[in-house]
């Protein structure tokens, strides 16, 4: 999967929190990592690591107290079009409905009414949301919610998207089922995705490769390879493989959380 | 046989009947109905066996008597133009507070500057100022205008601001992220999620715009309802007096009631 030219590439990034004032707070030191197209990369790590600041700065939400990052080769600086970002909390706007929190993007973009009609249909009918595009947020379940948060992302049609712990908020039965279609959509659609999250389970099933992340301030430690092939279906997790690559990472995780412990921080 | 078979039948129809009326209307309609007849009736009944002196006070039979009279001579309604005329002057110049109070909202400095001096006129009983306001605008429209303007403003400034700060901060974040510029921020997400605090400063709003206009128009005016209620009141007719205060307030009750629809309206998810 892997090719010469990383569509993502993160450099020395370091990002500091009220620096010089005595509540500063290092969250990422030195973190770097070529990502290639089509890659789906789940970064793991002991809560309060920096995983989501890490995501939040390659989005260009939060600007790097230093280090540069490079999409196909150019330096980026703030957020754009060739990143788009599912959030945790679903983040949909209350008062839009369905089709017009879909087409978030897109308006922003001033993209033509016809153009917005048509993707917008596209990526409804993708996460499967057909009939309930003038329903509003506060009348779907949390699946749907995040279902809508993921077509708003396919919508501006990005080469990355990262995904903020988006099944977190979801309830057991509908994460699985939901982790199977973000599957699915990502291999169809030739998406590179970026993922974080709590879950080991989550992250061998998902990925290609795992970043595993140490506490703070937040470093990449060690890059896991998941070798089992795509397509995977819910019978992957029955492997034995899989169990062992659960276990590696449940590993390194301990040590963390324990020297987390230590410091008086879990 | 004959009998029992139409006790039968119409045994039959009229429960039905009466299960369908108890499921048509609420107890949340029907409860406060009857506190108030029954309020409303005793109160009659003290003046029918004459415990009220008229001199002061009056009963509701003479306050509804009082009322179709000075609705079908038609002097309410043109009592009631004025002050809908300074009421409708002064709240739209009021309305120039949405905007003061989106870009207090937004530029905390701004807030922290202006913070004190708001909150100061906002709690002062600005009413106090009225005297002051006819010697200033003079006895007709302006001085009534310029009331209902500084009673209104701060209500629905305070408000907005609100709005503005309590704006979520992860839509801010989704919105910066799809690429907000810093008008579209505002447009797409700030103005909206602020959309239904606005409309609760303006329904706060609108009950101090009345006092002033009642207060000022009681002080100094040839016309307008709070003229009417003084004159009234100069001349002990105190049918006429409460018929007056009765309007006010079903007018106040109704403008209420239709701004809480319209908040419910605007912002579904917060009700």
């Amino acid at each position: 999967m892997a090719q010469a030219v990383p569509v993502l590439d993160f450099h020395q990034l370091n990002v500091i929190y009220n620096e010089g004032e005595p509540n500063q707070v290092h969250a990422l030191n030195n973190v770097s990592a070529k990502v290639y197209p089509g890659e789906f990369i789940s970064i793991i790590g002991p809560s309060g690591c920096g995983k989501s600041t890490l995501l939040h700065t390659l989005d260009g939400l939060n600007r790097p107290s230093a280090g540069k990052i490079y999409i196909d080769g150019v330096e980026v600086n703030g957020p754009g079009g060739d990143r788009a970002m599912v959030f945790q909390d679903f983040a949909l706007m209350p008062w839009h409905t369905v089709f017009d929190n879909i087409a978030f993007g897109l308006r922003l973009e001033r993209k033509s009414k016809s153009e917005i009609q048509e993707k917008v249909m596209h990526y409804i009918r993708m996460v499967g949301l057909d009939g309930f595009e003038s329903k509003y947020p506060h009348q779907l379940s949390g699946g749907m919610k995040q279902r809508v948060g993921i077509a708003r992302a396919f919508a501006v049609e990005p080469k990355i998207l990262l995904m903020d712990e988006p099944f977190s908020a979801i309830d057991e039965q509908t994460r699985e089922i939901m982790q199977e279609e973000v599957l699915k959509l990502m291999l169809h659609e030739k998406k590179t995705v970026i993922f974080i999250t709590h879950s080991i389970d989550e992250a061998v099933f998902l990925s290609n490769r795992i970043f595993l992340m140490s506490v703070r301030p937040g470093r990449i430690v060690e890059e896991l390879t998941i070798d089992i092939p795509y397509p995977r279906t819910l019978e992957t997790k029955l492997l034995p493989e899989y169990q062992d690559y659960k276990s590696q990472v449940w590993n390194h995780l301990k040590g963390e959380v324990k020297r987390q412990y230590q410091r008086g921080e879990a | 046989m004959s009998e029992l078979s139409k006790a039968v039948t119409t045994g039959s129809t009229s429960i039905p009947a009466k299960k369908k009326r108890k499921s048509m209307i609420s107890p949340a309609v029907t409860y406060p109905v009857i506190t108030v007849v029954i309020i409303l009736g005793i109160w009659e009944i003290f003046g029918q066996i004459g415990m009220i002196d008229t001199f002061i006070f009056n009963w509701p039979s003479n306050i509804i008597a009082s009322i179709w009279q000075f609705m079908a001579n038609g002097a309410v309604f043109e009592h009631l133009l004025t002050s809908f005329i300074e009421l409708a002057i002064g709240f739209a110049l009021a309305l120039i507070g949405i905007p003061i109070g989106l870009a207090l909202g937004y530029w905390r400095k701004l807030d922290y500057a202006f913070d004190p001096i708001i909150i100061a006129l906002y709690t002062t009983p600005v009413i106090a100022l009225t005297p002051l306001f006819i010697l200033w605008f003079g006895l007709g429209l302006l001085s009534k205008i310029m009331m209902v303007f500084t009673m209104s403003i701060f209500p629905i400034l305070i408000n907005t601001t609100a709005g503005v700060k309590t704006t979520d901060t992860s839509l801010i974040k989704a919105a910066r992220s799809y690429g907000a510029t810093e008008l579209q921020l505002f447009k797409e997400v700030i103005f909206p999620s602020s959309m239904s605090y606005i409309v609760t400063g303006i329904r706060l709003a609108i009950g101090r715009a009345m006092i002033a206009v009642v207060v000022a128009e009681m002080l100094a005016s040839t016309q307008g309802i709070g003229y009417a209620i003084r004159h009234a009141s100069e001349l002990f007719k105190t049918g006429e007096y409460l018929g007056y205060v009765a309007v006010l307030m079903v007018i106040s009750v109704v403008l209420n009631q239709l701004l809480k629809v319209l908040e419910r309206k605007i912002a579904p998810w917060r009700f």
